[in-house]
């Protein structure tokens, strides 16, 4: 450099810049060259692994992502529940400096509850909900406010678009995608769509971007379930179960409809319709699928699984003759009453007479231990196994804890409980040639694309009949709808029809014995008797207009089969003729279902022994009773007994059903048979015995 | 000396070689092509954002190379001793525009700096018209003056005057890389053509005096030679930038995350499709592209060496000399401030940065290195026009 410096420029000198100067600024260049090299390298080899890190740190982040909700089919394929996506509003508060401003806007479109909203916006978070699931409208005017820090995002939003329709079978999943009730529950983890965390790309202003195209969306979205529902009998059932209710003026009501050979279950109706599209408007109790949560005593229903027990053990045959004893008959302290009064009956018509009388002495010849096993056998006292939570047993007591009146009772319905689904099980297994079979509510599982993932094949559960048995008792069934059966309207025209009627005085859960008002009617029968499709059970709860379940549910199951059985495709094997049947000649062939003459301290008490009734009793229905009946019942209610007159007893106050405690009087009006003396002040004027009495011609006021 | 060997025996004579150096041509359009790729893929999220058009750089950027290609054909093939004549208007068209920047109501403005003037279309720069204009005079002036410039007075006094004031301009607007390149470029020059090295340590100290005075003056200048000097300790502050760069160009390996795998382009490095376009090109193709991007650089500043050695005229040696150590200059500083080798500048990749009024330039640039390489002796007009005129009638 020293020489290159001091040397002088000589003339001439080559024009351009100097060689030798090019060269140094060449090696000068080659020099910065090799260390940019040198720094490339090290920067992208030796420290990439601290560069991808800090690359990766910032940029990849973790989306948690639940895909999809799977639909619920009825048996065809219907969509019962479906998601969609719905625009949410959330706001990023930190994101927001006029709080209330944005507030006030907010409020005012989408009436937000305002110092919940100003509170959230003033906590400066990252991520607030302001209003969840709105209209597309709703979110268009959002939209259009430009509001800084207010976003919309989309949602799933479960819907249901029958509405009510099979709603509290469907039951409901909350606004995050999880059952809560019904098929939506128990079928949670099919229907969930698989929760996975996605690595997406977050950019420098905090969005993010989804990296390696779609997602295996039918991978990932939950699985249909498909019902063993038929949404058009679902529908069907509804409909006809709310017209009766209303046009009984009843309570309530339910229907089970039923594949006997399957056991799916086919409909499941009930009041009042839930919707759950709305689930917050009601109230917890409409969400219950009553039809599985709900007891109830069955009544006369009971009786085919009696004699069909009777008939399948040998104790009883077709051609066995019973007493009818004139249609009342002192059993022990007992007087069991019969509606249609007869001197003597076949196996057959103590079915098809619906004959307390009948049925006790079936009951007797059956014995308590056999007719108790039978009836565990038809799954009564035990849940069905059907795959919905909640699920009661009922109760059948063990048949050690019967005494002879149980037995008598337990023969004509009352003293065990069951459930609706309970009963048209064990007509199923009548209708099916003997098979109980376990009920079915979800036949299979799909994935998106349709491929079947998982079939839940229809079980049997246990033979309880002998085909010739189930036979048997289909006939006496069937003969139930013909002439002179208590259940002609419950014919579909067309179709030969087998089932039995019921009508059950009900618990009265606040007197704690059993009202002479409320009762419990109901139908359980199956089309065609002869190779049956449907069974079905309907139950109308507390009607006030009738009573007799030949009445009141029984028009139900016909209403019913009516437009099911088309609709399944079933031809009518009967000449349809017009219905001449006078329904007042019906009515008065029909049976009351007697209620039991209650010895334990309460009916309470029967239902639950660990009950706190010990101290009450019920007032016993004592008309008829002779007075040393009388006396001896008061004595062991342990109550004062007051006695005018003589004969049997017309009167009583206070009335049936009622609970004493302490030391309170019974009030007894004697009167000899046949005088009907005026009443008492007080007495149940609207009592449904008395509707009984001018019904039943002769057994109405006896003893 | 194999590399500046000469490809013909004399260069005064009449000999005419007509061809271009056709491996210089092939660098520019590699450079170029990698440039428009590279500007795509480094802006298509930016510009998503910005217009809602992800190929709205790359649309320009091609429309760009188009203008370019046809400058560089016009500049290969007019004599460029033409430029000789026309060095002192050129200058002055520099200057003016240099101080039309300055006028509020007819520049724009990014990030605190005006530094382009709006032409409609095109935003022209013209901190790259004085680069280009600076190179041509002081080729004229320095050709013109060579026997004397061991002489202080000859050699600096005007040259580091007309420099000066442009270096005053850049720093008004303010543009302290193209002020530097400047600075670097004039005293790279006078001291090739033949001034005296102490002159030049001289002046190196001065400019280093001066550069130290004008990071003090601004608190930005300082902060980005803090931000170099410890890159890790403001990462989300003054350090953003560069760590931001750092990431990108580190995470790339050998082979890199593949072409248009880039995350940092995902807004998190500022300037991604402009200055620091080499930390994307890292990022994306590793150190084989970046070193490969470095290597067409040192060829494409061989081949301008080696035009300058070759050419026919001093002026025409000193104008491929000057625009090659302007361009080469550039992007050497370029990939060493992308690598924090260097304080942050806004400096861009030439060919490979998006830009019109750069490519265009460099285009230009381009045109007029491949004309001196075919080594046309200046048409007889150029020499008297009037006469030539006059002959013409």
């Amino acid at each position: 450099m020293r020489r290159v410096n001091t040397r002088r420029p000589s003339a001439p000198v080559e024009p351009g810049p100097r060689k030798d100067r090019i060269l140094i600024l060449c090696v000068a260049l080659g020099l910065m060259i090799v260390s940019i090299l040198g720094r490339a390298f090290h920067l992208q080899i030796s420290r990439h692994e601290d560069f991808e890190k800090r690359s990766t740190g910032q940029h990849l982040t973790k989306l948690e992502v639940r895909a999809e909700r799977g639909a619920i089919l009825d048996r065809n394929g219907q969509s019962l529940a479906v998601s969609a996506p719905v625009p949410s509003v959330y706001a990023v508060p930190s994101e927001i400096a006029d709080e209330r401003g944005t507030t006030a806007r907010l409020v005012e479109l989408l009436g937000v509850e305002p110092n919940r909203i100003l509170a959230r916006l003033q906590k400066k978070n990252e991520f607030a909900w302001i209003e969840r699931q709105v209209t597309p409208a709703l979110a268009r005017e959002v939209e259009a406010l430009k509001l800084p820090g207010i976003y919309l995002a989309n949602e799933p939003r479960r819907y249901y678009p029958f509405l009510g329709t099979g709603g509290a079978v469907l039951g409901f999943a909350g606004l995050d995608g999880k059952g809560l009730e019904g098929v939506e529950r128990d079928f949670d983890a099919y229907l969930q769509g698989k929760a996975y965390v996605l690595d997406t790309l977050r950019d420098a202003r905090g969005r993010q971007l989804l990296v390696g195209g779609y997602l295996p969306e039918d991978q990932l979205s939950g699985s249909t379930v498909v019902t063993t529902l038929d949404l058009r009998i679902q529908e069907i059932a509804e409909r006809s179960l709310m017209k009766q209710v209303a046009d009984m003026g009843a309570r309530g009501g339910f229907v089970v409809v039923m594949e006997p050979k399957t056991g799916d279950i086919v409909a499941f109706a009930q009041t009042p319709v839930f919707n759950p599209n709305v689930f917050t408007e009601h109230s917890p109790g409409d969400w219950r699928n009553r039809p599985i949560t709900d007891t109830l005593e069955p009544g006369s229903t009971i009786k085919p699984f009696l004699v069909a027990a009777a008939l399948d053990a040998g104790k009883v045959t077709p051609e066995t003759i019973l007493d009818g004893h004139k249609g009342a008959w002192q059993f022990g302290r007992k007087l069991i009453k019969d509606v249609h009064a007869v001197g003597s009956m076949t196996t057959y018509e103590v079915v098809q007479f619906s004959s307390n009388i009948g049925a006790v002495q079936v009951g007797q010849r059956l014995g308590k231990e056999l007719y108790h096993s039978y009836l565990r056998a038809f799954g009564f006292g035990e849940p069905t196994g059907i795959d919905m939570a909640g699920e009661v047993s009922g109760a059948v007591h063990p048949a050690s804890k019967w005494g002879q009146i149980h037995l008598a009772t337990i023969s004509y319905g009352y003293g065990l409980s069951v459930t609706p689904l309970q009963m048209a099980r064990a007509m199923a297994a009548i209708a099916n040639g003997g098979q109980l079979m376990r009920p079915r509510i979800v036949s299979e599982i799909r994935n998106a694309r349709g491929d079947v993932l998982e079939t839940f094949p229809p079980r049997i559960t246990r033979r309880v009949l002998s085909e010739a048995t189930a036979k048997q008792i289909g006939q006496a069934l069937h003969m139930v709808t013909l002439k002179g059966g208590t259940g002609g309207r419950a014919v579909v025209p067309g179709f030969k029809v087998a089932g039995k009627t019921g009508t059950a005085y009900k618990v009265d859960p606040l007197l704690g014995g059993y009202s002479h008002t409320k009762v419990a009617s109901s139908f359980v029968g199956f089309v065609p008797a002869d190779d049956p499709r449907l069974v079905m059970y309907v139950l109308i709860d507390e009607p006030t207009k009738a009573q007799y379940g030949g009445v009141v549910a029984a028009p139900v199951f016909r209403m019913i089969a009516q437009e099911a059985l088309p609709h399944l495709g079933a031809r009518a094997t009967e000449p349809i003729v017009a219905q001449t049947t006078d329904e007042a000649a019906h009515a008065e062939t029909m049976t009351v279902d007697e209620p039991p003459l209650v010895l334990e301290p309460s009916a309470e008490a029967w239902w639950n022994p660990a009950g706190s009734a010990v101290a009450r009793v019920t007032v016993p229905d004592l008309r008829g009773a002779e007075l040393a009946s009388v006396v001896r019942q008061a004595a062991e209610l342990g109550v004062d007994l007051e006695v005018t007159g003589a004969g049997v007893v017309v009167e009583q106050r206070p009335p049936t059903g009622t609970v004493l405690g302490g030391r309170d009087t019974l009030v007894v009006k004697l009167a000899l048979p046949g005088h009907v003396q005026p009443r008492l002040a007080h007495a149940d004027n609207a009592s449904p015995p008395s509707e009984a009495e001018e019904l039943s011609a002769g057994g109405g006021a006896t003893p | 000396m194999i590399f500046f060997k000469k490809t013909k025996p004399s260069s005064d004579t009449q000999t005419v070689d007509q061809r271009y150096d056709r491996t210089l041509l092939a660098i520019v359009l590699i450079l170029s092509g990698i440039g428009v790729v590279m500007v795509f893929s480094a802006s298509v999220v930016s510009a998503q954002t910005q217009f809602g058009n992800g190929y709205y750089y790359l649309q320009r950027q091609l429309l760009f190379l188009a203008m370019g290609i046809v400058v560089m054909v016009v500049t290969m093939n007019l004599p460029y001793q033409a430029l000789e004549r026309l060095a002192k208007p050129i200058l002055g068209v520099a200057l003016l525009l240099l101080v039309l920047v300055l006028i509020p109501g007819l520049s724009s403005t990014a990030k605190g700096a005006s530094r382009w003037l709006n032409l409609g279309v095109i935003r022209l720069q013209p901190s790259e018209v004085a680069k280009f204009a600076i190179v041509v005079y002081l080729s004229a002036y320095l050709s013109k003056h060579q026997h004397e410039l061991h002489k202080f007075k000859i050699a600096w006094v005007p040259n580091l005057a007309i420099v000066g004031v442009f270096a005053a301009l850049l720093m008004f607007q303010p543009d302290f890389g193209s002020t530097v390149i400047c600075a670097g470029m004039t005293i790279l020059m006078v001291w090739s053509a033949g001034a005296r090295t102490f002159h030049v340590t001289a002046m190196l100290a001065v400019a280093l005096a001066l550069m130290v005075a004008a990071v003090f003056q601004k608190e930005y200048r300082w902060k980005r030679i803090t931000a170099f000097m410890s890159p890790e300790a403001d990462p989300q502050g003054v350090s953003y930038q560069i760590n931001q760069a750092l990431i990108s160009f580190g995470s790339g390996d050998w082979t890199g995350q593949g072409l248009g795998g880039s995350t940092q382009k995902l807004l998190y490095l500022p300037d991604a499709h402009t200055d620091f376009i080499f930390a994307i090109i890292g990022e994306e193709t590793g150190l084989i592209g970046a070193a490969l991007v470095i290597i067409l650089f040192v060829l494409f500043i061989w081949r301008g060496l080696h035009i300058a050695r070759n050419a026919s005229m001093g002026f025409g040696a000193l104008l491929a000399f000057g625009l090659t150590v302007m361009i080469g200059g550039q992007a050497c500083v370029n990939l060493a401030v992308v690598m924090a080798m260097l304080p942050t500048k806004g400096l861009t990749l030439p060919f490979i940065s998006y830009g019109g009024s750069s490519l265009l330039v460099l285009s230009c640039c381009a045109g007029v290195l491949l004309n001196i390489s075919r080594r046309m002796p200046p048409p007889e007009w150029l020499h008297s026009p009037r006469r030539f005129l006059h002959s013409v009638k």
